[in-house]
């Protein structure tokens, strides 16, 4: 083994990268990365844009370190096409990148609106951040009347855009494609306790609004709704998730379904080409079945695990990984499985006014569990699932 | 050797990774933030202890300091010196 590429410098790419380097020191190791950064913590771009940390802690790993640990990082390049059976990577600079093993490590595209005046706002790494980071200024700026700003979507970017509203004192309707936050995942119980907190904090929900227009050409001035009512805002926070390449994946010849097909090894079909983080299907022993988690710990624990593999000690992964927000305060929990349409039977554990705890069952097993406003039993949930 | 560890309770976003690298170390509490243990007790609640390590532990911690999405957790030798993260 003599050339190693990972596609994607995000958490997971790099610490395969790292891991791999503390266990080989000669291998060859080579990252393409299409933004212009050297890694950072997306989870952190919240507390960046809120003044919480300085821009510059966002950043994990500094150029240097890529040159100390000899791993080389292609920053603002693409992979255009994987040849599988010749093992070489082309990228959009036009070099072929000869590999003995591949690593896909690319998070996902974002799901964009479309016809973006400025004003618009995603979250997805530093440079949107950035952007943000501009345009509350700018807001702060104006008569506090007009400091108005509209969340789309109701998942984690949306929580994370009415935050940063409440933070900076600007006043927020959120516009919802579903019924509520999280609509195809949460009970309605948990929605509702979702919904009241957003309420008492002065925010308005707008649910069952798959596709609001977005009003101003240069600059948006608002969002109009289906019912022909106008919203008016200076800032659109927009947070409706991600999906996986697919077309990208498929024309390289990988088997895909929802993310890239692999195994509890990170092993796709083809030999010495792994998959892991947001894009990768890979079976989860816990849960018994292939599933796709789009969390921190999970893409972190993926890049220390392949590496291993790759290097000789195959052990399968074994993580109950959990993800965890908040709404104004009020915390919120998501342990493991917790797709509705893959559970045999939903369990309401706690359903009071300010609490939501619900459990997700599979042939008898607990495999996931959301907690809402109740998050006491995290640790018990946890080990349940791993048990 | 003594380590201190510091959470941050500010930066903590509740991910519980350090919890699931270094359970002897970290615990989540109530509010979603992490407490520090000492070889998993507690005697008081704390965001800040100081706990004596031998050096696997002590890579252990570091890992477990790692693998915190806000780098809320900072990690510093008995000498004063910050190992993570590092400055």
């Amino acid at each position: 083994m003599e050339n190693i590429v990972i596609i994607g410098g995000g958490i997971a790419g790099t610490t395969a990268a790292e891991e791999l380097r503390k266990l080989n020191a000669d291998v060859a190791i080579t990252i393409i990365e299409q933004e212009y950064h050297p890694m950072y913590s997306r989870v952190l771009l919240p507390h960046y844009v809120k003044g919480k940390v300085p821009r510059e802690k966002v950043f994990l790993k500094s150029w240097e370190w890529y040159e100390s640990h000899k791993i080389e990082i292609m920053p603002g390049v693409r992979a255009e096409a994987i040849d599988i059976p010749n093992r070489f990577v082309r990228t959009s600079e036009g070099r072929e990148l000869p590999f003995d093993v591949i690593i896909l490590a690319g998070g996902g595209e974002l799901n964009v609106i479309g016809g973006e005046p400025r004003g618009v706002s995603y979250l997805r790494g530093v440079d949107d951040a950035d952007e943000l980071v501009g345009l509350l200024k700018e807001i702060s700026m104006k008569p506090a009347s007009d400091r108005r700003g509209v969340v789309y979507g109701g998942g984690f970017i949306a929580l994370e855009y009415i935050n940063i509203f409440h933070h900076f004192g600007i006043a927020c309707d959120v516009v919802m494609r579903g019924a509520g936050f999280w609509s195809s995942l949460l009970s309605e119980h948990s929605q509702s306790v979702l919904a009241k907190k957003a309420i008492d904090g002065g925010i308005l929900l707008h649910a069952n609004e798959p596709e609001p227009t977005i009003i101003g050409d240069r600059e948006v001035s608002g969002v109009r709704l289906s019912s022909g009512i106008d919203l008016p805002c200076s800032i659109l926070g927009v947070g409706i998730g991600m999906h996986p390449d697919q077309s990208f994946y498929r024309e390289c010849g990988v088997e895909i379904d929802r993310g890239i097909l692999v195994n509890e090894y990170f092993e796709t079909a083809h030999p010495s080409v792994y998959a892991i983080g947001d894009t990768a299907e890979f079976y989860d022993a816990n849960v018994a079945r292939r599933v796709v988690y789009g969390n921190w710990m999970n893409a972190q624990s993926q890049g220390r695990a392949v590496a291993k593999n790759i290097c000789g000690d195959r052990v399968p992964f074994n993580l109950v990984s959990s993800y965890s927000t908040n709404l104004l305060g009020m915390q919120i929990v998501f342990i493991g499985d917790v797709d509705r349409k893959a559970a045999d039977d939903v369990k309401q554990i706690v359903a009071t006014e300010s609490a939501s705890v619900e459990e997700f069952y599979r042939a008898g097993k607990l495999v996931g569990a959301v907690l809402v406003g109740d998050i006491s039993g995290r640790a018990t949930i946890t080990a349940r699932i791993r048990g | 050797m003594k380590l201190r560890i510091v959470v941050d309770p500010d930066l903590c976003i509740g991910a519980a990774s350090c919890v699931t690298i270094a359970p002897d170390t970290f615990v989540m509490n109530t509010e979603n933030k992490a407490e520090v243990l000492d070889h998993g007790v507690a005697d008081v609640p704390t965001y800040e202890r100081i706990v004596e390590a031998t050096e696997d532990e002590m890579q252990n911690i570091i890992l477990g300091a790692q693998s915190c999405p806000t780098l809320a957790i900072t990690i510093y030798d008995e000498s004063g010196k910050q190992l993570y993260p590092e400055v």
